[in-house]
């Protein structure tokens, strides 16, 4: 009952998505010189200024002085800088959002259930599950992303990754390596076997060795079947051939140190090629890593800590108290005095922790270790934000440039289509208005595989502040669900004496009843049918300075913030 | 800056902790073997971890920590035969048979719970799967190093495998009325272990008509199966949870008829009523000192458990099944001599040498013997007593607990996303919670 309701939220705000809107144009050519940019062929390799022509999707000259076909598009670049595409090492970009789960009938034995209901999948390819028009794909391209190593998620075997393009075409055009390694993961099934760690890493060792046997049972029928039963065809163990027989190299999702502790265990039980991927807490596993020449994809997920984002906040708003009233700032200072040691010693040893996952990229750098990175777990668009805080550990810039590049391509077997600059290679290409790490650089334009995407790098539309006191306007908003934003408008009007007040979610507007103003707040309930359910959300929203701000009730799942600011005058109908 | 000082000091220790094994010179102290009698006035030499001299005025190099014990008591280790420290996992609660399940896989070096332990003289652990299914995963018994990361390097290497089964209220709540399975009843559960123990015959046979090339066909690998075989081979220690005395015979009879001898029973409630009997067999029985009647089929018991299953010549512990009650082990040992007037050596066996024998480790560990390896807890008092507190807990030599050296935060891993706060949760583990159904409710709270 209740992951059905979750369903129906993430059904309602989905539908509020904007599809990706890149503007398809009718390209004269298929050649472009993008010209006197700062040119970073590879890490540490640069020109000053210099132009990189492409044609049909291929780099065909980099340098400083180079002929111009004349049917080139002319890109004038002067004073931005060129980079390699990115390539994320490990997510599940383009991966459609999984369906409503209808109806699914109750499985008749936990104990040994279906594989593909017990999240065991290894036959699945990326292209099963892709969507062309997938947020993700635009959402990481519009940060400099033109390749992923992308697997479908969910489960201990969700599938096998694919090397794809961020081009969002269909799949058979965007792959570029189809299922390339084999995906693992430490995650239990639901109220069925494996429900536990302890259940997964066991049906690990049952379905590689079954796969054994059963590679051995076909190569026995395969050289003399006489008088020999048929070996069944089984899809699973089918698909994990290969790494059973250490031809495909296996993606362990490793997060935390025990996480990479049971892979590196597993492994070393069950015999089969291994990469430790999205790893979050390997900074002790270095020198293992090293000795056995394992690959390895860091997540650039990284934590910050809360009192450094509360103390930014708290500057803030101090700044502002100190404009209004000094009196109540030293009412602060009194409060700041009551420190409690306990409290101070705990939140020391948790810095101390939130510093050994930041520079976990800077020390495997140190060691000397190749190392991709995973967007998997973060938002697109707070990779330069973490970019930053690893680079605060000391890792360089350049290495930071080979994780999302060089190392990733050769990692991945690609190093001769992807990850520089360089004549022949693949048109795989971000180029940003500043050097790419810093915090005002913005993407300009990328190219993926020739093809070319502009960003715009305007500072986004002014807000239009309404008049002072009167709460009416239109309104831009984002609202925060877990793990996504959803954007929605909300029009207040006034009627008379009564307000009127309209959300428009994908297009349709509805208009609401029984809103409640009271000064400058608004509040009122929104009934959401769906499916035959109905779910009632209430919203409450402040509006001060041109600015909106609330919540969204769900009831059942608590209540999520919403907050947009003021694109003009209400909208009259 | 003081909390600097302590976060140093803390790194220091975990440093040094880090080492596997060391060497220490205990002296002066009052020497409880529990195998060979008291020692007063002796020294006990530990080096690289193995008890190495047990004598008069022994010394050793400059480097060796000295503790001295002087009017102080040294035992060994304590060790309790049931508990769920130290794991991420405790059910497999999907199947009545998980054989292949092993909690080993899910051991947590990082559980404060083995410091706590420490903090009571416990040196080691049987860490068990919970009694969810008639035939549970299999278990791991475990040192307490705590302050080492690796999870490989809590296991105590070599120790004979171990599996979890259970009898009564348990598998049949959670399977027979959880899901309308077999087993429902205790005759349900008894089937489940005849037709394992049948199908891991079958399944040994066809493995050795392929091995021996009779057939050309490997069988379908089995995990479940496998384990299950290497328990009628002998290669692994039953540890039954059980409480009727009824039962405990169903589950002597199933053993006897597969030949299966390696047997130690957990709880025992009704052990006292079938003493002679558990005696004959050679089943081990481990106790709590005085806990019941928290479920019906728990409701005929005596403290004097223990005290009866020893004096019948039954291998007898006493054990925690609890995070909590694993800390002061020596007292639930004490409740012995007030219920059944045992010596102390009988009543110090019951937390050292006989859990030793219970989980097959008597020959390293569970006395003070030169050879063994160095696991010792120091006693202000005599551990029996009600006034005594444990001031060094040494596990392979190194002091992984020393009551003046304890500094207030012991974690080891810290979550960087986690809320801090100053205020402490009871955990599981504690008496309410009941640690062995860990893992198991939640999956059949909804028909």
């Amino acid at each position: 009952m209740l992951s059905k309701l979750w369903a129906i939220i993430v059904l309602i705000f989905i539908a509020g998505q904007v599809e990706s809107q890149d503007d398809i144009d009718i390209k004269l050519s298929s050649t472009y010189a993008i010209q006197n940019a700062h040119i970073t062929q590879s890490p540490g390799k640069t020109i000053d200024k210099g132009t990189v022509v492409i044609k049909d999707g291929v780099i065909i000259s980099v340098g400083t002085n180079v002929a111009i076909p004349p049917e080139a598009i002319i890109v004038d670049a002067d004073s931005l800088y060129i980079y390699p595409g990115f390539i994320d090492a490990y997510n599940n970009t383009g991966e459609k959002k999984a369906e409503e789960k209808k109806n699914e009938e109750r499985v008749k034995n936990p104990g040994n259930p279906p594989n593909d209901r017990a999240g065991i999948t290894p036959d699945r390819s990326l292209s099963d599950v892709y969507d062309s028009g997938a947020k993700s794909i635009s959402d990481w391209r519009a940060e400099g992303f033109t390749a992923s190593f992308s697997a479908p998620a969910e489960g201990m075997l969700p599938g096998k990754a694919s090397l794809i393009l961020l081009s969002g075409k269909d799949a058979s055009q965007s792959t570029v390596v189809k299922d390339k390694v084999l995906v693992g993961t430490f995650q239990s099934a639901s109220r069925m076997y494996p429900a536990t760690i302890i259940g997964v890493m066991a049906k690990y060792r049952d379905l590689f060795r079954q796969t054994s046997y059963a590679m051995k049972h076909q190569s026995a029928y395969d050289s003399n079947p006489v008088g020999m039963s048929r070996p069944a065809y089984d899809k699973s163990l089918g698909a994990l051939m290969p790494a059973a027989d250490k031809k495909q190299l296996v993606f362990m999702e490793a997060e935390k140190y025990k996480d990479v502790s049971r892979a590196l265990t597993l492994q070393a039980d069950l015999d089969f090629n291994m990469a430790l991927v999205n790893v979050k807490q390997g900074t002790s596993f270095i020198d293992v890593i090293k000795q056995k020449s394992i690959p390895v994809v860091l997540s650039m997920e990284v934590p910050e800590s809360e009192d450094k984002k509360d103390k930014k906040k708290v500057d803030a708003e101090k700044e502002d108290s100190a404009k209004d009233d000094e009196a109540k700032s030293e009412e602060d200072e009194v409060v700041k005095e009551e420190i409690d040691p306990e409290m101070e010693a705990l939140k020391a040893r948790r810095d101390e922790a939130i510093k050994d996952y930041q520079e976990q990229a800077a020390m495997f750098a140190k060691s000397g270790v190749k190392f991709g990175l995973s967007g998997k777990d973060i938002k697109a668009k707070d990779l330069k934000k973490n970019a930053k805080l690893m680079m605060e550990q000391g890792i360089t810039e350049d290495q930071l440039l080979a994780a999302l590049t060089v190392n990733p391509a050769e990692m991945l077997g690609v190093s001769n289509i992807l990850g520089t600059v360089e004549k022949g290679k693949m048109a795989n290409l971000v180029i940003s208005t500043a050097p790419y790490f810093e915090e005002d650089a913005k993407v300009k334009y990328v190219f993926v595989e020739g093809e070319q995407f502009e960003y715009d790098v305007e500072k986004k539309k002014a807000k239009v502040a309404g008049k002072e006191g009167d709460i009416t306007g239109l309104y831009d908003c984002v609202l925060e669900v877990p793990g996504d934003e959803r954007d929605m408008k909300i029009n207040i009007k006034k009627d008379g004496d009564e307000y009127v007040v309209s959300v428009e979610n994908d297009g349709e507007s509805e208009e609401v009843e029984s809103v409640k103003v009271n000064g400058n707040s608004v509040s009122f309930p929104l009934s959401v049918q769906e499916d035959g359910q109905s779910l009632n959300l209430t919203f409450s929203l402040t509006v001060e300075d041109g600015e909106i701000s609330g919540t969204v009730d769900t009831g059942v799942f608590g209540a999520f913030p919403i907050k947009g600011d003021r694109i003009g005058d209400p909208k009259s109908n | 800056m003081k909390i600097y000082l302590n976060i140093i000091l803390l790194f220091m220790v975990f440093g040094l902790w880090a080492q596997e094994t060391g060497s220490v010179l205990i002296k002066n102290g009052t020497v409880l073997t529990v195998t060979n009698g008291t020692l007063e006035n002796t020294d006990v030499l530990i080096t690289n971890g193995k008890i190495a001299r047990i004598g008069e005025g022994l010394s050793a190099g400059s480097d060796v920590r000295v503790i001295d014990a002087k009017d102080q008591f040294v035992m060994p280790g304590i060790i309790d035969a049931h508990s769920h420290i130290a794991l991420d996992a405790v059910n497999e609660a999907t199947d009545p048979s998980t054989a292949h399940v092993w909690v080993g896989d899910a051991l947590d070096p990082f559980d404060v719970s083995i410091y706590r332990a420490l903090a009571g003289g416990v040196t080691s652990s049987h860490a068990m799967h919970g009694s969810a299914n008639a035939i549970g995963g299999q278990c791991e018994t475990i040192k307490h190093r705590y302050g080492v990361m690796d999870p490989n390097k809590l296991r105590m290497k070599d120790a004979p495998r171990t599996i979890k089964f259970a009898l009564g209220e348990n598998p049949m709540r959670v399977h027979g009325e959880g899901r309308g399975i077999t087993p429902s009843t205790r005759m349900g559960v008894e089937q489940v272990f005849r037709r394992s123990f049948s199908e891991a015959q079958e399944y040994m046979e066809a493995w050795d008509n392929y091995n021996s090339g009779k057939t050309k066909v490997p069988p379908v690998y089995d995990l479940k199966k496998e384990t299950v075989a290497d328990i009628l081979k002998g290669d692994i220690i039953i540890h039954c949870h059980s409480y009727r005395a009824d039962e405990i015979l169903m589950l002597m009879n199933v053993c006897k008829d597969f030949g299966v001898k390696r047997l130690c029973f957990q709880h025992v409630n009704e052990g006292f009523k079938v003493a002679p009997e558990l005696a004959e067999f050679g089943a081990g029985a481990s106790v709590f000192a005085d806990w019941w009647a928290y479920k019906f089929e728990v409701y005929y018991s005596t403290a004097y458990n223990a005290a009866i299953l020893l004096r019948n010549g039954v291998v007898a512990s006493i054990n925690s099944d609890s995070g909590e009650l694993i800390r002061h082990l020596y007292h639930e040992a004490a409740k012995t001599q007030r219920y059944g007037g045992l010596t102390d050596d009988e009543a110090l066996s019951l937390i050292t040498i006989n859990p030793a024998k219970q989980l097959g480790i008597e020959d390293r560990v569970g006395s003070i013997e030169v050879g063994k390896e160095g696991d010792v807890a120091i006693f202000n008092k005599h551990p029996l007593s009600v006034y005594t507190i444990p001031q060094y807990t040494i596990v392979d030599g190194i002091v992984r607990f020393d009551i003046n050296e304890d500094p207030k935060d012991m974690r080891i891993d810290i979550d960087p996303e986690a809320k801090i706060s100053t205020y402490y949760e009871l955990d599981a583990g504690h008496h309410d919670h009941d640690g062995c159904m860990r893992d198991a409710m939640e999956l059949f709270t909804e028909k």
